[in-house]
């Protein structure tokens, strides 16, 4: 009967075209509910606090800054426990120098960023809120210059600088908001409650950073990883170039690419987005470069 | 047997290099005797014309067509025509372009994936983070690593969604986001 309930709002949730409706009506429940005082939990710590606090910001729409990169510095460590950094520090340095130079050309140039190569043959690469961004071995063994790198990891800030995947986070919270309201006659709020529902969102397992956006989003980052490459000076081209080259490797090992095309779109859809995004557009700053030089070639 | 199955790969990848990599116009095309839209026009192509792929220079393909070489916007060509053959094709159309292919022939021979099971049961790592805080880089450590390349920041406006997105066509996020 409570699922048949929470199935009815939830239907009634996704027929809703205004998302702003659906974070009003949240917030107005998040009111609604009373906080813990200081009087009813005289054992509440810092940490139990700061879960709550991550918890209302994650329900309510607001995270900052310092929440988000506290939020995605937990999902990439959980990231790193199913596939940890290529034991290379000339190579993990190079890409956040590349990375890092890149996110200065976005409009959040000041997030604590983080950038690594991760070790397994999967071609793909991820994001988590905050500016943790990482490559797999796969992928970067295809690329063949410092612009395509940056290309690549251009997508993944775009991501972050739109906070795709905060916002996917946000939906889970508000969800579970809402079974938490209609499960319970008295909606509790404590602790264990907020520790529990805050480990489901990013306690464990890292499954959010490919889980599937919508396919616009995907399509809104590669424009923006166009145009960051392009600002950076390096060759715009670069990244739907690695696209071809995706389209390709898929071809003959469709194991190495079954995650990454379950999440996102075709290349060629891609590459058909692109290519009506940009026109001529980038023709005038195709004399960016390449730097095939000092670009690091994987073994 | 994984010895066998390498040959194959090496064998496939041998047969691609000599085949070329091929492609697929999407539209109508000037093949121009440079890579820019102002250089001569050596041949016009129609749309659907399969080429054969031996260069890469920015934004620009060096296409071989009909008896004639020259340069086609990559943004131009589509490489997974579906064509006969083309499953060989290991390298790809920039691959093949930029001569190199082996490193990724080996990296088939030790398969290991990533896939959702692998995230889902992840465990958090506190070490591998604190390797991840040391490889950070200053915005200034940024600047002078592009000065050494001669990199310079350029205005650039973003570019637009081409058509309206008014109509969701997937709600992919919500039935996935369900806890």
């Amino acid at each position: 009967m409570k699922r048949l309930a929470l199935a009815l709002v939830l239907t009634g949730l996704v027929g809703s075209a205004h998302a702003m409706k659906l974070g009003d009506f949240l917030n107005a429940i998040n009111k609604a509910q009373q906080p813990p005082t200081a009087t009813q939990n005289d054992n509440t710590t810092a940490e139990s606090n700061k879960q709550q606090l991550l918890l209302t910001a994650l329900q309510g729409g607001h995270v900052s800054d310092a929440q988000e990169e506290e939020i995605g510095r937990q999902i990439a460590g959980n990231l790193l426990g199913a596939a940890p950094l290529v034991k290379n520090d000339a190579l993990q340095r190079y890409v956040n120098e590349v990375g890092r130079w890149v996110s200065l050309q976005g409009e959040r140039p000041d997030l604590a960023w983080h950038f690594g190569v991760i070790d397994t043959d999967d071609i793909n690469a991820f994001s988590a809120p905050g500016g943790y961004i990482f490559i797999t071995k796969g992928l970067y063994r295809t690329l063949h210059s410092e612009a395509e790198l940056a290309g690549v990891l251009g997508h993944e800030i775009g991501h972050v600088l739109k906070r795709h995947h905060l916002k996917l986070l946000q939906k889970s919270a508000q969800v579970a908001l809402l079974g938490q309201v209609l499960g319970s006659a008295v909606a509790k709020q404590d602790n264990a409650t907020t520790s529990a529902i805050l480990q489901n969102l990013i306690g464990n397992g890292a499954e959010i950073v490919a889980r599937s956006l919508d396919k616009n989003a995907e399509y809104e980052a590669d424009r923006i990883g166009m145009v960051l490459t392009a600002r950076a000076g390096y060759d715009p081209y670069a990244l739907p170039a690695v696209l071809q080259e995706i389209g390709h490797a898929s071809q003959l090992n469709s194991s190495r690419t079954a995650l990454l095309f379950k999440t996102h779109p075709l290349p060629d859809d891609r590459l058909d987005h692109l290519s009506e995004a940009a026109g001529t557009s980038m023709d005038a700053y195709s004399d960016g470069k390449e730097v095939e030089n000092r670009f690091i070639k994987l073994p | 047997m994984k010895k066998g199955f390498m040959a194959l790969l090496l064998a496939a990848w041998a047969a691609s290099a000599m085949a070329a990599s091929s492609g697929t116009l999407i539209r109508a095309e000037q093949v121009r005797a440079t890579p820019s839209a102002g250089a001569s026009a050596v041949t016009q192509l129609a749309s659907g014309t399969q080429v054969e792929i031996v260069g890469r220079k920015g934004g620009w393909l060096q296409v071989k067509a009909k008896g004639k070489t020259g340069w086609v916007r990559l943004l131009s060509v589509r490489s997974s025509s579906g064509s006969a053959g083309s499953a060989a094709d290991i390298g790809g159309v920039v691959g093949l372009a930029t001569q190199r292919n082996k490193s990724q022939v080996v990296a088939v021979a030790g398969l290991r994936g990533l896939n959702e099971e692998d995230l889902k049961s992840a465990h958090y790592d506190a070490a591998q983070i604190k390797k991840l805080d040391s490889y950070t880089v200053s915005r200034q450590q940024a600047e002078s690593f592009a000065a050494r390349a001669g990199l310079k920041s350029r205005q650039v406006a973003y570019l637009k969604a081409p058509v309206q997105q008014s109509t969701p066509s997937s709600t992919e996020g919500w039935d996935r986001s369900l806890p």
